[in-house]
């Protein structure tokens, strides 16, 4: 299972996703520079993000429209940072939703399927 | 030079392949009632602390401004561009304070101070190792829904001011005459106290007067002269001047005292009866030159005429001279005036004749019969009269005898002195810091706002440089920094904002070292590091100064006279010649000889410039026959070469490298230079000579991007640059190989065959490795040749220079002489991309001329005979022709001289 978490009383959780990619981290902010001859510069600006991406299959209708109310209502889309904790009960502070809400159809039996994008506020 | 970052991290972080940038923003809110809070921003990601102060990551992406600073490319004062920040505008982002546009309801902006710095992150930076990129004011503040922008003007083109800034008023001088209001009080500098009647025939040289009060005669030359002398009227409608005998000086003023003038009249012409040769010394103003009067010799002359200035109150001849002599002075309508005299004689014209009703002066004849061995220096009418003054109705202009700007610490706001104290100014440079820092009439700059550490080093490139003039009316800031020939770029200078704020001066010194090496291979960037290798696209741009830049005929007018109202001297380059031929040179005779030329009937004079081709400039000493003249060097210091035979070319103002612009431009444009400061022949000719090596050859320009490697470079600063798509002859070209391996101490270079004797001290050296995959050739040492052991066959070096670092070489590594250096005249950095875009413009060579150019048909050094490699130990490019015309194409030395 998987939580979205605003504060102690305010969650949703939602089952494993078919996939997730949690490698998809945003680099580091960093200019590279190259020479004629192959020398890289490289100065680095900022630290490195955090995007996750999950794709979900056969949830519960429930279990979307409790999602869906919770990015609107809770987190207010990209209003408010909440703690992410993944299948490995990983915790992920600071995150924003970001995108894949539009993604989100009804299939096969009345399941949905979709993804999901959230995304580390380095700010917070 | 760079930036002093003395004490920083700066210098071993910028050249880190890997190192971490923070942009940090300080905004310097002001609101008269609550007064400042400083808006700490900066590029690192959530926060960023330094010495307590919480920098925010508030900037919008790419909203970083692109700073950007150049220097006219002839030199001035530089240009800085308004910069720019966007910052994010959505109220959550700023923690729950607001909107940054809600600032605008709580501080007035314009005008506020904002500074724009960089740090390298290293976990122990500390503030000393900020590096100011941009300080200014914040000029304009619109905002959208997400972005608060900010734009500022840099604020060192704001301490500029008009000079001088001291003007006459109403509340100091209540009888200032209409005509005088809220005019500058003159500023003199240098001497400007050469006075008229001076026994050596010297033009008159003073500073101009400024009357200050109508009614009472009182006059001032400047407030902050070193001396105050003898003051003198001007009379235009004559030409002459009229000292003033009764004069009071109190301080910097001086108060005429009566109308009694004295002057003195030169005779004019010889008349008919004059059988004395030399009788033109007797009427130049230079005693120590004279005529030779022997028995029954006639010296008989003319006087000039006088306008009718006033009342007449004595009138005499005067004769300068050696030995006894009989004299006859007439004049139409009256009795002679007879005797005789033995050396200098004075005769009373005013006790015999009547002048009353008119001054004709020019009826006056001086008639001298030598009894004996008499000379006669000079002769000339002495007048004391009374001035039909009119004060301040039609004024005289009056001028003074004065030393100018003295150097004192109390003249500045705060600081000490310029240069020595108690000194006249007189070098470029030491005026124009004056004018910067001057507490009464320049720019009252504190020396905060001026970088004072290498004065003294610049001063000493132009140490031999004088200027004498006197400021009468206002010169604005454009005025001073006129990129065609204002002020500052007639000391050679550039005026350009430091890194610190500080405005700093450079002079141009064409054999100045390089700060920095650029290579395609190793740090000129890509346009896209991200581009496939067989796609990539240098950001090196290659082109040439203007056709419209090339100039090869100059005209330097200088000697301002303020009498006059006009230059009284000029110097001339020029590629016109009277003759040209073949001829061979002499060093003993200390001759060319020429069998086909007609010097005498062609008028070759005395003076002539005679340059003869792969050699030097030479002067006419003497025109001996049709065929032979003297000559000696231009350059004293030089020789003449002996047994040199080629083309040669004179004329009175021949200039090789005009004449060779014409050829290879196929125009001939003049240029025309105007010089108030100039009095002294040298420093015109200096100046003329910096303008003809920079106009008549196209230079090269460069521009590229490099990263934060080179944030600490500035405009003025010297570079080499190394790229394929550079022209081959302003590429570093190979001058040998390595003999041995060497490691990354030694500072004797072996090198095979007589690469050694390549090379001269001074020479800008570039180790690079023979490509191999341990060391590939982008790797590079760049060294200063100290002297040659040709027995050895070693080049003496300095080891690691311009930042480049020591390394062991192997056998067989190149060693490549680079002899083109760029000059930065543009500085930019974008900050977004972290990068430095450099634009560069080619300096003069170092030299142009080892000792003779190689014959034109002589090849590569190893493709020559063995007496020609024993006469020449040369180089030449590798792939261009050589040819004389062309200075970089071929250059050559000469084998050493046989012990």
């Amino acid at each position: 299972m998987i939580t979205l978490k605003v504060d102690v009383s305010t969650l949703v959780t939602l089952k494993d996703p078919l996939w997730s990619d949690y490698g998809q981290a945003e680099a580091p902010r960093q200019n590279r520079s190259e020479s004629g001859g192959g020398v890289i510069r490289v100065t680095e600006l900022g630290d490195p993000g955090n995007v996750i991406s999950m794709g979900f299959r056969d949830v519960e209708q429930a279990d979307y429209e409790a999602l869906r109310d919770f990015i609107k209502d809770d987190m207010q889309y990209s209003g408010v940072t909440f703690t992410f904790t993944d299948s490995f009960g990983d915790d992920h502070t600071g995150m924003l939703y970001w995108s894949g809400l539009e993604t989100w159809k009804p299939g096969k039996g009345g399941r949905w399927r979709g993804q999901l994008v959230i995304k580390r506020n380095l700010g917070a | 030079m760079a930036k002093d970052l003395t004490g920083t991290n700066i210098y071993a972080q910028k050249e880190a392949l890997f190192n971490k940038v923070v942009h940090l923003v300080r905004v310097v809110r002001d609101h008269p009632d609550t007064g400042e809070s400083i808006l700490y921003i900066g590029s690192a990601s959530g926060a960023y602390v330094l010495n307590g102060n919480t920098y925010l990551d508030r900037i919008m992406p790419n909203g970083l401004g692109d700073f950007s600073s150049s220097i006219p490319p002839g030199g001035g004062i530089a240009n800085i561009s308004e910069w720019t920040l966007d910052l994010q505008n959505i109220e959550h982002f700023v923690g729950g304070a607001g909107r940054y546009s809600d600032m605008l309801d709580s501080y007035f902006l314009e005008n506020d101070e904002i500074f724009y710095d960089m740090i390298f992150v290293t976990g122990s930076e500390t503030e000393a190792d900020i590096l100011n990129i941009f300080s200014g004011h914040i000029q304009e503040s619109p905002n959208n829904t997400t972005t608060f922008s900010i734009s500022a003007k840099d604020g060192t083109r704001s301490t500029l001011k008009a000079i001088p800034q001291d003007v006459t008023d109403l509340v100091e001088f209540i009888n200032l005459p209409t005509n005088k209001r809220e005019k500058p009080i003159p500023w003199a500098f240098g001497n400007l106290n050469v006075e008229p009647f001076n026994t050596s025939g010297n033009r008159a040289r003073l500073a101009p007067c400024l009357c200050v009060d109508g009614l009472l005669q009182k006059y001032t030359s400047g407030r902050l002269n070193k001396t105050y002398g003898q003051p003198y009227t001007f009379y235009r409608s004559a030409g002459y001047y009229g000292k003033i005998n009764d004069f009071t000086q109190t301080g910097e003023f001086f108060t005429i005292d009566s109308s009694e003038r004295d002057t003195q009249i030169p005779l004019m012409r010889a008349l008919a009866t004059n059988d004395v040769a030399d009788w033109v010394n007797v009427i130049d103003g230079d005693h120590s030159t004279g005529a030779v009067i022997a028995n029954s010799d006639n010296l008989d002359l003319q006087s000039r005429g006088c306008p009718k200035l006033g009342t007449v109150s004595t009138l005499s001849v005067e004769i300068v001279a050696t030995g006894g002599f009989n004299y006859t002075i007439q004049k139409s309508g009256e009795t002679d005036i007879t005797g005789s005299g033995s050396g200098d004689t004075s005769i009373n014209l005013h006790s015999s004749w009547d002048f009353s009703s008119n001054w004709d002066f020019e009826q006056i004849k001086v008639l001298i019969d030598g009894t004996g061995a008499a000379t006669v220096y000079e002769i000339y009418l002495a007048l004391t009269f009374l001035e039909q003054e009119t004060g301040d109705r039609l004024a005289f202009p009056v001028f003074q005898s004065v030393v100018g700007y003295e150097d004192l610490a109390a003249r500045y706001p705060d600081g000490g002195v310029i240069n020595s104290a108690n000194v006249a100014l007189t070098n470029p440079l030491d005026c124009l810091v004056a004018f910067c820092r001057d507490d009464r009439t320049g720019m009252r700059m504190p020396i905060a706002q001026i970088h004072t550490a290498n004065l003294a080093t610049e001063r000493a490139k132009i140490s031999n440089w004088i200027w004498d003039f006197s400021l009468t009316s206002e010169i604005s800031p454009d005025d001073l920094g006129n990129p065609d020939n204002g002020i500052v770029q007639q000391g050679k200078i550039r005026m350009y904002r430091a890194f610190d704020g500080k405005w700093k001066f450079k002079v141009f010194d064409k054999t100045e070292n390089p700060v920095a090496y650029f290579s395609h291979r190793w740090n000129i960037n890509n346009v896209d590091a991200n581009a496939p290798a067989n796609e990539t696209e240098t950001t090196l741009r290659h082109y040439q100064t203007p056709m419209g830049d090339i100039h090869n005929e100059f005209i330097i007018y200088y000697g301002w006279d303020e009498a006059l109202g006009e230059y009284t001297q000029s110097e001339i380059a020029s590629p016109y010649y009277t003759v040209t031929g073949t001829g061979t040179l002499d060093k003993t005779a200390g001759t060319l000889t020429d069998p086909s030329a007609t010097f005498i009937t062609k008028n070759i004079q005395v003076g002539h410039k005679c340059f003869v081709a792969r050699d030097k400039l030479y002067v006419v000493d003497a025109v001996v026959s049709e065929t032979v003249i003297e000559v000696s060097p231009f350059d004293v210091l030089d020789q003449i070469s002996d047994g040199h035979s080629d083309e040669y070319w004179i004329g009175p103002n021949f200039d090789f490298n005009c004449f060779r612009s014409t050829l290879k431009y196929k125009l001939t444009r003049r240029k025309t230079l105007r010089s108030k400061q100039i009095q002294d022949r040298d420093t015109a000719l200096n100046l003329l000579e910096y303008y003809v090596e920079d106009l008549t050859e196209r230079r090269s320009m460069v521009k590229f991007r490099t990263g934060v490697n080179a944030v600490d470079l500035e405009n003025t600063d010297f570079i080499i640059v190394d790229h394929p798509d550079l022209p081959g002859k302003k590429r570093p070209a190979v001058l040998g190989t390595l003999d041995g391996a060497i490691n990354d101490s030694v500072t004797a270079l072996p090198m095979v065959g007589t690469g050694a004797q390549l090379a001269q001290e001074n020479d800008i050296l570039i180790i690079r490795a023979v490509d191999s995959p341990a060391l590939p050739r982008k790797y590079h040492e760049v060294v200063f040749a100290t002297g040659t052991d040709s027995e050895n066959g070693e080049i003496d070096v300095t080891r690691a220079e311009v930042g480049t670092v020591a390394r062991d070489w192997e056998a067989g590594d190149e060693v490549m002489r680079a002899i083109t250096k760029f000059e930065i005249v543009g500085f930019d950095y974008l900050g977004n991309n972290t990068e430095v875009e450099i634009t560069a413009k080619e300096t003069p060579r170092n030299y142009t001329r080892i000792a003779h150019y190689a014959p034109e048909d002589i090849g590569r050094y190893e493709d020559s005979t063995a007496e020609e490699q024993a006469r020449y130990a040369y180089y030449s490019h590798p792939n261009k022709e050589s040819s004389w015309l062309d200075p970089d194409s071929v250059t050559a030395i000469y084998a050493p001289e046989p012990a």
